[in-house]
């Protein structure tokens, strides 16, 4: 039996430190341990009930699977926590209820059958069970208004991490849940595993961020050409995560479907890919990474990006198109240096859409509603003219 | 003055050779395939390619495809959930599409249509129907969608009848698309491109400049301006197009190639602000793109251009045994010939060997260029009857000149010329060129060359200037009515033979007239400056014409100053033993006599000739005492 099951095994039905109750394991399977993410786990999530308040909250435990002979991974683990302590009491932000902690996991050695204990590290955090994924999946149950007053929760949890000096690395729709706080809607952003401090000194192994570390499709052209490691371009990353999001609220076609069609784009990703990789080997320091960098982003200075926001049946009112395209291109530049990063201008500008849209509201309710007068007032006026008629129908009879 | 028209603008240079590449115009999914830019005038059919929309998917790299797969699984996690959100089947149905799953992508979208009916949900039915190559279902979703007014699936249709060569159907297709949304940018490219196989250019540009106002940094609109413009007859505008396109999207590669074109060809090679720009915008495609055959063949002809041997040896040797073609080779031997003959010639060799011999030359045509090279290499250094055995061996085996391109196929007579000229079959070279003037498959520099060659023949030669008038006319109306095809100068030099033409003729109202308009769109020509001295002495005023001769010489460059210095003195000479003032003419003949370094060609060496005889007829009377 893995290490990981015997942790799911063990957790069942225990109370754990006192306080945790029914634990159920939620990222992976169960019976065979295997994983439901999209790539190797690090960490096994437990949904589980507090005693004291009857809330829930999340068990999040380092993958006992993992081979980590240089604790490299363990220590991303306690990283996490870190920030999340940095985090305590921001609205806008993920709750750590308990710091890292060591549970002794007993397991047997396969090779000699002899028992030993692996102390395993866990840590708690507040559970939050809605999620915003029917915005984009049963997008056309939703208006635009609410669609865009979800992104902009969305963007502003992101930017308020960035306001820490913090950069997420993994923003994609599904790290994302719905919470109500102090009568306040908010949109929380969870799974800091991939996050990091703007200011930690970065890994001295460049090779291991030859791809992006978060989810590949919601990553910038740079994460892709192994740049996913410069501090500096971590929040200009998120920024462009948050741009392919607003994409998918809005087109039956995912951002980076599309993307991956465009052939200008796929060249332009190809030769840059190729070319980094290349220029990786030679163990350049980050300020010569960036100069070729930049020397490839004047290359493409006057490309426009490939895709406008209006993809085949997109949903997007009339009204806020051009801005809304705007706000996109801000947010999804192929230059990092051009992206939106400063959350006052991103409010300004989201917050003008959603104006724009809201008066069009309006006009069109007053419109109906005048429309709806004009005719109960044309009703009134037949009925009187019936009576009229009546009247002399029956005066002539 | 006449100078003989050759089609090499720097005849000194040899040629290189340049892959052949089809122009691409854009629309939307489907690309237009034109041809080269040289043939474009031609009227040879425009070619369409295929259906495009699946080698779109095709192209998606398998980075790519990795890249999607963890969306895709991600989303099968919410399955159930979304099950009857046609919008999330029909994202899955697109993330199945790109990771190649045409069937399952099929599904979804069949799925989503049956749970939301509206227009949005059938067109990516039809489209998902297309990809998965079963155009008979598609179109019968386009043709519903189609009476429901809804434009994509006019665009989807009318490609289907562009793929079908019914160009009649897609237009009609287009302009009720149009009718419908006459800014959508996609209908106005596609109107575009059709108007352009109707050879409507204007209109095609009038289509593109709508749609750019939706897309301004759309490279594939620019370049479809450009070619529009280049087809029109306005090579500067096309320029300029080709040049946004270019800065738009440096990677564009088919833009690329047509900047290079148009810059090499057109914008005159002297231009160097031109040629370095596009210098550095190939050197950066370089840079991170993988090699290619005809864009290095390009670099290399604007290293040519402005005289970098060094970096275009450098070039063309780090890429030749990749490449390993005749192109590759023979360009090797034409950056060569400028700085070892004996390297230029092995390479020049090599080239031909690369097709098995100088039998199969004509098949290829870097080879071709090649032989042609060899021979003129040859003939520079006075090996005439080698070259003529080549050029005849070359000849004899080309059975088909379909394979031949236009400029080699105008190029070889023009060898063959020089080579007889030199072994003293004059007869027999003029019969050549009154025989390749009848053969329809002659471009038409070429046969603006020929018409030229006997232009000068009868003037200088026989004397017949009638004749010599009715070639130079018949070179102007030609060049003229092609005049998209041929370059500015060369329309110039056509015309300016033709009015010295006439002046000899002693037709001196209508050589004043073009001499008027020559001088408006040539000022800095030597050839306009000659022509006005030569018209000075017609007119009687020997000292402005000596004036517009130095002016003449001082414009042009070093062996054109020897042969207008050699004219200027035999017609001073004419005019002064005209006017009965032996001792001058004596003294302009002998100049005449004793030049050196004048060029290749029958008209000067008539003129030391006709110099000689005078001199020794002004001996026999002994008249230059007078």
């Amino acid at each position: 039996m893995s290490n990981r099951l015997t942790l799911i095994n063990n957790l069942s039905g225990v109370v754990l430190d006192g306080q945790f109750k029914n634990i159920t394991i939620v990222n992976c399977d169960p019976i065979t341990g295997k994983s439901k993410a999209d790539n190797g786990m690090l960490s096994l999530v437990f949904r589980a009930e507090d005693i004291d308040s009857g809330t829930f909250v999340a068990i999040k435990f380092f993958d006992p699977d993992w081979f980590d002979p240089t604790n490299l991974r363990q220590n991303l683990f306690i990283r996490e926590s870190e920030l999340l302590q940095k985090l305590r009491n921001k609205n806008r932000c993920l709750q750590l209820t308990q710091e890292v902690r060591q549970y002794p996991l007993i397991v047997t050695n396969p090779t000699n059958g002899q028992t030993l204990t692996l102390n395993t590290l866990y840590m708690i955090m507040e559970w939050i069970e809605d999620d915003i994924l029917d915005y984009f999946l049963n997008q056309d149950q939703f208006d635009a208004i609410t669609k865009l007053k979800v992104f902009r929760l969305t963007a502003l949890s992101i930017f308020s991490l960035h306001a820490e000096r913090i950069y997420h690395r993994d923003v994609k729709r599904d790290n994302f849940r719905k919470a109500i706080r102090n009568n306040s809607d908010y949109v929380i952003a969870i799974d800091l595993g991939t996050a990091v401090s703007i200011d930690a000194q970065p890994n001295s192994n460049q090779s291991i961020y030859a791809n992006p570390l978060g989810a590949g499709a919601f990553a910038p052209l740079e994460a892709h050409c192994g740049l996913g490691g410069i501090r500096k371009l971590g929040v200009s990353g998120d920024v462009y995560a948050l741009g392919s999001m607003l994409h998918d609220l809005f087109n039956i076609d995912l951002f980076h479907v599309r993307l991956f069609n465009e052939v200008n784009f796929l060249k332009i990703f190809a030769a840059f890919k190729g070319q980094m990789l290349i220029e990786m080997q030679k163990n350049p320091s980050e300020e010569d990474i960036l100069k070729i960098w930049h020397k490839n982003l004047k290359l493409i200075q006057y490309e426009s990006f490939p895709l406008n926001i209006e993809g085949s049946g997109n949903t997007i009112p009339n009204a806020i198109k051009n801005n809304l395209n705007q706000l996109f291109n801000d947010l999804i530049n192929l230059d990092y240096r051009k992206r939106l990063v400063k959350s006052d201008v991103f409010l300004h500008k989201i917050d003008g859409i959603i104006r724009i849209l809201s008066s069009a509201k309006l006009e069109d309710k007053r419109i109906q509603e005048r429309l709806k007068l004009k005719q109960q007032k044309e009703q009134r006026a037949k009925l009187t003219q019936d009576r009229l008629d009546e009247y002399l129908n029956r005066q002539q009879g | 003055v006449k100078i003989m028209l050759e089609i090499s603008k720097n005849s000194k240079l040899p040629d290189i050779a340049l892959d052949p590449i089809n122009v691409e115009v854009s629309a939307l999914d489907s690309v237009l395939v034109l041809p080269p830019i040289g043939k474009l005038v031609m009227g040879k059919p425009i070619s369409m390619q295929g259906q495009s929309l699946t080698k779109n998917y095709d192209s998606l790299t398998d980075i790519a495809k990795d890249i999607l797969m963890p969306e895709l699984k991600s989303l099968l996690r919410s399955k159930d959930r979304f099950l009857n959100s046609s919008t999330y089947l029909a994202k899955l149905s697109g993330v199945y599409q790109a990771c190649g799953d045409t069937a399952l992508a099929t599904v979804y979208a069949s799925k989503a249509k049956e749970i939301n009916s509206s227009p949005v949900f059938l067109q990516r039915l039809g489209d998902t129907f297309l990809k998965a190559n079963n155009p008979k279902e598609a179109l019968n979703i386009f043709s519903d969608l189609r009476t429901k007014g809804y434009i994509d699936s006019h665009l989807r249709l009318a490609e289907f009848a562009i793929n079908n060569q019914n160009f009649t159907e897609a237009t009609k297709l287009v302009d009720e698309a149009l009718s419908l949304d006459n800014l959508d940018w996609k209908v106005r490219l596609l109107a575009g491109t059709l108007a352009l196989t109707r050879k409507e250019f204007e209109q095609a540009i009038r289509h593109y400049r709508i749609a750019i106002e939706s897309k301004p940094n759309s490279s594939v609109l620019r370049l479809n301006i450009a070619i529009s413009h280049y087809l029109l007859g306005h090579p500067k505008k096309a320029l300029r197009e080709a040049q946004k396109a270019v800065a738009v999207s440096p990677l564009n590669l088919n833009a690329l190639i047509f900047l290079a074109d148009i810059v090499l060809k057109e914008s005159g090679k002297s231009e160097t602000k031109n040629l370095s720009t596009l210098q550095r915008h190939l050197e950066s495609y370089f840079l991170l793109m993988p090699i290619d055959k005809g864009l290095i063949s390009r670099l290399a002809d604007v290293y040519l251009s402005q005289g970098k041997i060094n970096e275009g040896i450098e070039l063309l040797d780090k890429n030749k045994d990749q490449i390993n073609d005749p192109v590759i080779w023979n360009n090797l031997g034409v950056f060569w010939s400028s700085k070892k003959n004996e390297l230029a010639v092995k390479y020049y060799q090599q080239s031909i060997e690369n097709v098995g011999g100088i039998k199969h030359a004509s098949l290829n045509r870097g080879s071709s260029f090649a032989t042609l090279n060899l021979v003129n290499l040859l003939m520079n250094n006075k090996k005439y009857i080698q070259a003529e055995a080549i050029l005849k061996t070359f000849v004899q085996n080309t059975v088909n000149t379909e394979y031949l391109e236009d400029e080699v196929l105008c190029k070889v007579p023009v060898a063959m010329l020089r080579a007889y000229v030199h072994l003293d079959k004059v007869m027999e070279a003029v019969n050549l060129a009154e025989n390749l003037l009848k053969n329809p498959d002659l471009h038409i520099l070429g046969r603006l060359d020929f018409l030229a060659a006997l232009t000068t023949y009868h003037s200088f030669v026989t004397l017949k200037h009638n004749l010599s008038v009715e070639f130079a006319r018949e070179a102007v109306n030609l060049a003229m009515e092609f005049k998209s095809e041929v370059p500015f100068d060369v329309i110039n030099l056509a015309k300016n033979n033709l009015a010295c033409a006439l002046l000899e003729s002693g037709s001196i109202d209508e050589a004043r007239q073009l001499i008027e308009q020559l001088q408006v769109n040539s000022k800095n020509s030597e050839y306009i400056y000659a022509t006005k001295g030569l018209y000075s002495l017609h007119t009687g005023h020997i000292d402005r014409a000596k004036g517009f001769f130095q002016q003449a010489i001082s414009l042009a460059e070093n062996e054109k100053k020897d042969a207008i210095r050699l004219k200027m003195n035999f017609e001073l000479g004419k005019f002064c033993y005209i006017n009965l003032d032996y001792q001058h003419a004596k003294f302009h003949f002998k100049k005449v006599v004793d030049a050196k370094n004048v060029r290749d060609g029958w008209s000067f060496k008539e003129l030391q000739i006709k110099s000689i005889e005078i001199l020794n007829e002004m001996q026999l009377k002994n008249i230059t005492k007078h």
